[in-house]
């Protein structure tokens, strides 16, 4: 009977050794598969390339649901040295499942979409040669970001931000035209100015004060030090997601193929920027009062760009991109609010992040189909759109803008509720700058909404796997909302807790 | 606590509109039959609500629908106006936006985009907006503004006037509906505060509709003018009770709420069978399309019902909210005679468009079949409007009523009608000359809206917009709307800090391409750097 026993434990034990290792290789696939992989697709082209970038990304996105299915955090260590601690490991917790899964299935969903739209068919940018390397910076930005997403030393994560940016580059200035090489360089140097702020001084304190470079250690900073590595950690998030000062190189990447810039302002840079920041929250500890003001403002005047950018846009792309300033914004709402130590300040910039990441990919793809078939992205001279096309268009600026039943309504909402428990007044100002961007936002696209869906009704001729992407992308930015919620709730702090 | 039999089918019925509209019917009319019982079984505020809801709710789904996404709108509109109307929390406050939606669909397919673009807008900003914030501050006070603009009360009243105008009468009863469920929202306002001030300055403004719709001579406008003095009463009662506590004031504003959304969704079904024979109501519609038929004396009682005569309900819910004053301050009182004076009108503009329709548009002409099931229905909601508030009155009154402010409220109403008669007799000119000096009040008001929006947009061109667009200084004065900017290159206010950095690696790029070297080496050699940086942070660890 007690053998019986004890082999039922040793077996329970085991069981959950295996659930682990399995859970640690499913997650390192997602990096590791994607970054070799693509240096693979940069000597392939045509639909060779298409069928090997999809079968990369399809192992990512099977990998990554496996990680989500199996349910467990892990903070499992690669690499230890005595005197740098934690050199590199990976975390594998509600945040990161959560965001990886979005990253994943954002990727391969825009990809798949990318299959067709890099065509010779293509009457805005037709595409003959050199499919492959596009997917290969493609595919190099989604393992980087997988990478970045499940990283739990800085110097893993500086590592992946670097590789970002260098696809990132490769992706923007792909077209080799000038305006796409000079957006190429912005956006490489821009990120990169912020990393060397914040990555390089965090590892300076890694290295000398807590000889650890592990997201753990952070807590053990001193007061007196927290404050100022979280300022240049902020600097690199802002950097990233495109935040007031350093914005500007969003809208200028729009020289990059829809596709890209759909996971870029979706999925991976721009939200790696938000996601870094709120990592480095629920690691840090309690903050200073004067972060949280300090970050309300930056943040409302962040919002106002845009703001006052909409009503003047004319390209579709560019519109699409200063709403992605604004919404990272409304992200960086939410973790104004978790700098005060409120753990639903994380959760609704997760939330937020999720929410807006097939919202926005809907958008980008939908502009996609007026280069694919108009040939322009100018909305002076789209009208008659045809039934889908209107009705994604529709779906997407109106949910940008914050109306439901799409996602970002609801994170939106979660993000005010924060107000509650913020007990001060400067708190009102970021929240108010996130409605009247929703104001604004709707007072402009749906005029353009008008403008593009009425006049005669053009008759579609998308390929069939960009039509099903829109559909897909609808009804996930219909759903994702009450899909993530559950995850979204287990977000919370490490502060004090040992790895 | 409302009955959630009927209330389930109901919800089935309107998810069943989304299907099949047949289905939806017969579901709807299983609802509506179950609520009428269970009105009749527990005679209730709650029941009365859910009664007049599922009512106005089958209206709305079973007058013609045109389209789909006019279909889809008025599905969703309804689904959104219970679940304000019958929610909590989160419910209420997702029914809220959904409604917006809804609503706006509705406006999209049947008005214009530029009206469907104003009232979404102004949804999002005046209704929705506030909410949130209401709702996620738990600042109470703060719902006032979209329970207002939902009930289409000064200042935020001109929505109605646009989106009424455009689309069908057919659609209107889904806006009454959310009228109904923002005053079902009212009822749970606690008393005190400046809060009930602000209802009852709203109120009492609001009710200087009556004038207008005494000019109008097209029905829509006429009554969608009559919908906004309505609301204005409603309202006005509602800021009487939150001053006062007077629970009579309280009851008379949920009855006239009640009442008035059956009032109307009746009077906007009998406008739709003119517009089934292509026409837009006007004064001749009525005689020319029923002459003098069932029709006709249904939509003739309709318009009779808010003018404050017995038998029909505006009487009894006028008299009890006047009753409510009886503790009121000064300022209440000064609010509360032009509402008395003002309900003379709706009398007048009854009685004035019958004298009208037979000087001006003679007998019987161009006959036309009306639809049954706009007839049936236009019965239906009369009948409702007249009973329901009675058996309410029946239940609530035990206990309330007092002797002299019971006289004296009839007395006034008294006073009101025979005015409200002499001034429908009146030659139109004369009474037009008298209120000259109102309408040019609202003409004040609304050019001085105008007036306000346009220096928002000119202080936008003249001084936002230049520091967004590279545009010469001497081209400023040349724009006129956002558009004309469009062209210009847009001013990235970041720029300077990381220009030179960009011109550095610029620099380094065209030296490079001299060099014949390829960008991707100069990538490549940033990769090989990094890995050194890694190997030597290695190093230092080991």
């Amino acid at each position: 009977m007690e053998g019986e026993l004890l082999q039922r434990e040793h077996k329970k034990r085991s069981g959950a050794v295996e659930k682990v290792n399995t859970v640690v290789a499913l997650a390192t696939i997602t990096f590791i598969v994607p970054l070799t992989g693509s240096l693979l697709l940069f000597r392939l082209d045509g639909r060779k390339a298409d069928y090997f970038m999809l079968a990369l990304l399809f192992t990512v996105l099977a990998s990554q649901l496996g990680v989500l299915i199996l349910n467990t955090s892990i903070h499992y260590v690669y690499l230890e040295t005595g005197s740098l601690g934690e050199v590199y490991g990976v975390l594998i917790d509600p945040m990161s499942r959560l965001i990886g899964t979005v990253v994943a299935s954002a990727g391969f969903i825009f990809m798949l979409y990318a299959t067709e739209y890099m065509s010779p068919n293509n009457r805005g940018h037709p595409v003959r040669r050199g499919k492959g390397l596009f997917h290969a910076w493609m595919v190099m930005f989604e393992g980087a970001t997988m990478g970045f997403v499940y990283s739990s030393t800085f110097l893993g994560m500086l590592i992946f931000f670097e590789i970002m940016g260098l696809a990132c580059w490769g992706v923007v200035s792909y077209y080799g035209t000038p305006e796409g090489y000079r957006a190429g360089f912005k956006a490489f140097i821009v990120p990169n100015a912020g990393a060397m702020i914040g990555f390089y001084t965090v590892m300076w304190a890694g290295i000398t004060k807590l000889h650890s470079l592990s997201l753990f250690a952070l807590h053990s900073l001193s007061p007196s030090l927290k404050p100022w590595i979280f300022l240049a950690l902020l600097i690199a998030g802002y950097t990233k997601s495109a935040q007031f000062p350093f914005y500007s190189w969003i809208p200028d990447a729009m020289e990059a193929p829809t596709p890209a810039s759909a996971f870029l302002h979706g999925a991976a840079m721009v939200e790696m920027g938000v996601y870094l920041v709120a990592r480095v929250i629920q690691f840090i500890g309690p903050l200073p009062k004067w972060i949280f003001y300090l970050m309300a403002v930056m943040v409302s005047v962040s919002i106002l760009i845009p703001v006052i950018n909409y009503p003047v846009q004319k390209d579709a792309k560019r519109l699409l991109a200063y709403s992605t300033v604004s919404e990272a914004g409304a992200m960086f709402v939410g973790l104004t609010f978790a700098a005060l130590g409120l753990k639903t300040g994380v959760q609704a910039a997760m939330f937020q992040l999720t929410t807006h990441a097939f919202v926005k990919g809907l958008a980008f793809l939908t502009a996609g189909t007026f280069t694919y078939s108009l040939g322009t992205l100018d909305m002076r001279k789209i009208s008659g759109l045809g039934r889908l096309e209107s009705f994604s268009w529709g779906v997407a600026l109106l949910g940008l803008a914050g109306l439901p039943p799409m996602g970002i309504a609801f994170s939106k909402t979660a993000i005010l509720e924060n107000l509650r428990h913020s007990g001060s007044l400067l708190a009102l100002l970021p929240a108010l700058m996130v409605l009247l961007d929703s104001a604004v936002l709707l007072w402009v696209g749906s005029g353009w909404i008008g403008r593009h869906t009425s006049g005669t009704g053009r008759e579609e001729t998308l390929p069939g796997v960009m039509k099903w992407t829109l559909v897909v992308l609808v009804i996930l930015s219909l759903t994702v909302a009450y899909a993530s919620y559950p995850l979204v709730r287990h977000i919370g702090f490490y502060w004090g807790v040992g790895r | 606590m409302i009955s959630w039999v009927p209330f389930a089918v109901a919800v089935v019925g309107i998810l069943l509109a989304f299907i099949s509209p047949v289905a939806s019917r017969v579901t709807m009319t299983a609802a509506m039959g179950l609520s009428v019982f269970t009105f009749m079984k527990g005679l209730s505020i709650e029941s009365a609500f859910l009664l007049a809801a599922v009512s106005v709710g089958i209206t709305a789904c079973t007058l013609n629908w045109n389209g789909r996404l006019d279909g889809i709108g008025k599905a969703t509109s309804i689904l959104a106006a219970f679940m304000m109307l019958f929610g909590k929390g989160e419910i209420v406050l997702s029914g809220y936006e959904l409604y917006a939606l809804g609503t706006f669909l509705i406006v999209l397919s049947e008005g214009s985009s530029k009206v469907a673009r104003r009232y979404i807008t102004m949804n999002q900003v005046l209704g929705v907006l506030p909410m949130l914030v209401a709702y996620s501050t738990g600042f109470r006070p703060l719902y006032v503004l979209p329970i207002l603009f939902r009930a289409g009360v000064f200042p935020l009243h001109s929505w109605i006037r646009w989106v009424y105008g455009r689309v069908s009468s057919s659609s209107v009863p889904v806006f009454i509906l959310g009228e109904l469920a923002a005053f079902r929202l009212a009822a749970a306002l606690v008393p005190g505060g400046y809060s009930g001030y602000v209802l009852a300055v709203m109120g009492a403004i609001s009710s200087f509709s009556a004038l207008y719709s005494f000019k109008e001579v097209r029905l829509k406008r006429k009554f969608s003018y009559g919908a906004i003095m309505d609301s204005g009463l409603t309202v006005f009662g509602l800021g009487v009770y939150m001053v006062t506590g007077s629970g009579i004031a309280l009851i008379g504003s949920l009855i006239h709420a009640i009442y008035q959304s059956l009032y109307k969704a009746a009077v906007f079904t009998g406008l739709s069978s003119v517009e089934h024979h292509g026409e837009d109501p006007n004064v001749c519609s009525i005689r020319k399309l029923f002459g003098g038929g069932t029709m006709s004396k249904l939509l003739y009682t309709a318009m009779f019902s808010s003018s404050g005569i017995p038998p029909f309900a505006s009487f009894f819910s006028r008299w009890l909210i006047y009753q409510g004053m009886e503790n009121a301050g000064v300022f209440l009182w000064l609010m509360f005679i032009p509402v008395v004076f003002l309900g003379a009108f709706p009398l007048s503009s009854v009685l004035q468009l019958r004298s009208l329709s037979e000087r001006v548009c003679g007998k019987r002409t161009g006959m036309g079949r009306t639809p049954v099931r706009a007839a049936f229905l236009t019965a239906l909601l009369l009948a409702l409007s007249l009973t329901v508030p009675l058996l309410l009155l029946a239940l609530r009154l035990y206990g309330l009523i007092r002797p002299v402010p019971a006289i004296a409220s009839i007395i006034a109403l008294s006073a009101v009608s025979i005015l409200g008669g002499r001034l429908g007799r009146a030659p139109t000119e004369r009474v037009s000359e008298i209120l000259l000096l109102f309408y040019s009040l609202g003409d004040i008001m609304r050019d001085t809206a105008a007036l306000m929006v346009e220096g928002i947009r000119r202080i936008y061109l003249r001084n936002v917009v230049p520091v967004v667009k590279e545009i010469p200084s001497y081209e400023v004065p040349l724009l006129y709307k956002s558009e004309d900017a469009f062209d210009y290159r847009t001013r990235h206010l970041d720029e300077a800090i990381f220009l030179p950095a960009v011109k550095l690696v610029e620099g380094a790029s065209k030296w490079g391409i001299r060099r014949r070297t390829d960008m991707n080496i100069l990538m490549g050699g940033f990769v090989v750097a990094l890995s050194a940086l890694i190997v030597i942070i290695g190093l230092i660890g080991l």
